[in-house]
């Protein structure tokens, strides 16, 4: 009986581990890794990354392509990203801290090659009823593109360019670093 | 006595399989075999997938980000007769092309590292039918050629992005020529 006993506990506490190691050990080890692949970037600022960057976090890239990033922080409040991007297949993606992709968007969804998105934080449900945190995103989102919410604090948005040919590389970078990533003034 | 012996011994126990098996679901749970390919897998990071979340776990612990939705990234290590992908063998990697806005295909060693080879639709030669043959080899190759880098253990990644809704995706054969 007492075996049995010690047996089941060793599985709950196996259970416990696996799930605690699943859930909360990867994004941990992701914004580590992160932080040291992109250590002279700020957060909330917009950049190109470097190919090195580019291999180490996308690994589903080529070298013949692209690659933007805003590493955000939504903690003091939303941020603004303004992207300009050239006339060719571009996609848009901010990821969630956890990996999760919470937004997308590619030229011809967004049917221009210059937009702005702003990034917040979900409310949670305690501010809802309280009516606490921001005015409704109706009277917030004026002259905004879009709005992408998600219910981590922190993420990663990036814009991925392919490029047909290099000739073109120096072209489209010269475009893309129009583009910033700012808190919102709102 | 005996008592806090066995407590510390289940609950050393019971760790130890939870970072086991933890370790063991991030890197396998998350890849699933394609339907219809075998030999092709995916790793399961969209839609409602129990396994997501070891899916998601396993890129993030690598320090990477999963492949978006909009993109499909199927991978093999194993030629058609499923012998392991070397360096020093050619390959033909013959298929369609996808009816995608993109793709690109990279040759890396199994653990994925760098360096790595690559092509990409931007640069592919494609017969006027839309067939695409990719010859893996050491050696330079006529027509679309990709050097692997120099591993017993190679992994091709094919990526399609932006797939035509409707349309299967033919996932290209490995023919082994020569050794």
């Amino acid at each position: 009986m007492g075996r049995i006993f010690w047996i089941f506990v060793a599985a709950l506490v196996g259970l416990v581990v696996h799930i605690v190691y699943v859930l909360f050990l990867p994004s941990y080890w992701f914004e580590q890794q992160l932080g040291r692949v992109t250590e002279q970037q700020t957060v909330n600022a917009f950049f190109i990354a470097k190919p090195e960057v580019q291999a180490r976090l996308l690994p589903s890239t080529t070298s013949q392509s692209i690659v933007g990033l805003c590493i955000f922080d939504l903690r003091s409040g939303p941020v603004a990203l303004q992207a300009t991007l050239p006339r060719t297949y571009w996609t848009f993606s901010v990821y969630s801290q956890s990996g999760r992709q919470v937004y997308a968007l590619n030229d011809v969804q967004a049917g221009t090659s210059e937009f702005k998105v702003e990034l917040s934080q979900t409310k949670t449900f305690l501010q809802q009823l309280l009516g606490n945190g921001r005015a409704d995103d109706v009277n917030q989102v004026e002259n905004l593109g879009w709005h992408a919410e998600t219910s981590e604090s922190r993420g990663i948005a990036v814009i991925w360019i392919p490029i047909a040919d290099e000739a073109m590389r120096p072209q489209i970078e010269g475009v893309l670093k129009h583009s910033s990533c700012k808190p919102s003034q709102s | 006595m005996g008592r806090t012996t066995n407590s510390t011994l289940a609950l050393f126990v019971g760790a130890v399989l939870g970072i086991i098996t933890a370790l063991h679901g991030l890197g396998n749970f998350g890849l699933k075999p394609v339907p219809g390919a075998s030999r092709w897998a995916q790793w399961q990071v969209g839609g409602n997938d129990t396994f997501q979340i070891y899916a998601l776990g396993h890129f993030l612990s690598e320090g990477q980000l999963p492949p978006p939705k909009s993109s499909a990234s199927y991978l093999r290590s194993v030629d058609d007769e499923g012998n392991s992908l070397r360096a020093d063998c050619i390959y033909f990697v013959d298929g369609t092309l996808p009816p995608s806005r993109w793709w690109s295909m990279t040759v890396a060693d199994g653990r994925g590292s760098e360096p790595r080879s690559e092509l990409t639709a931007g640069e592919a030669i494609t017969s006027q039918s839309g067939e695409l043959r990719v010859t893996i080899s050491a050696r330079p190759m006529p027509g679309n050629w990709i050097m692997p880098p120099n591993s017993s253990n190679l992994t091709l990644s094919f990526v399609v992005n932006e797939a035509v809704p409707g349309y299967d995706i033919a996932l290209p054969a490995i023919k082994k020529a020569s050794c």
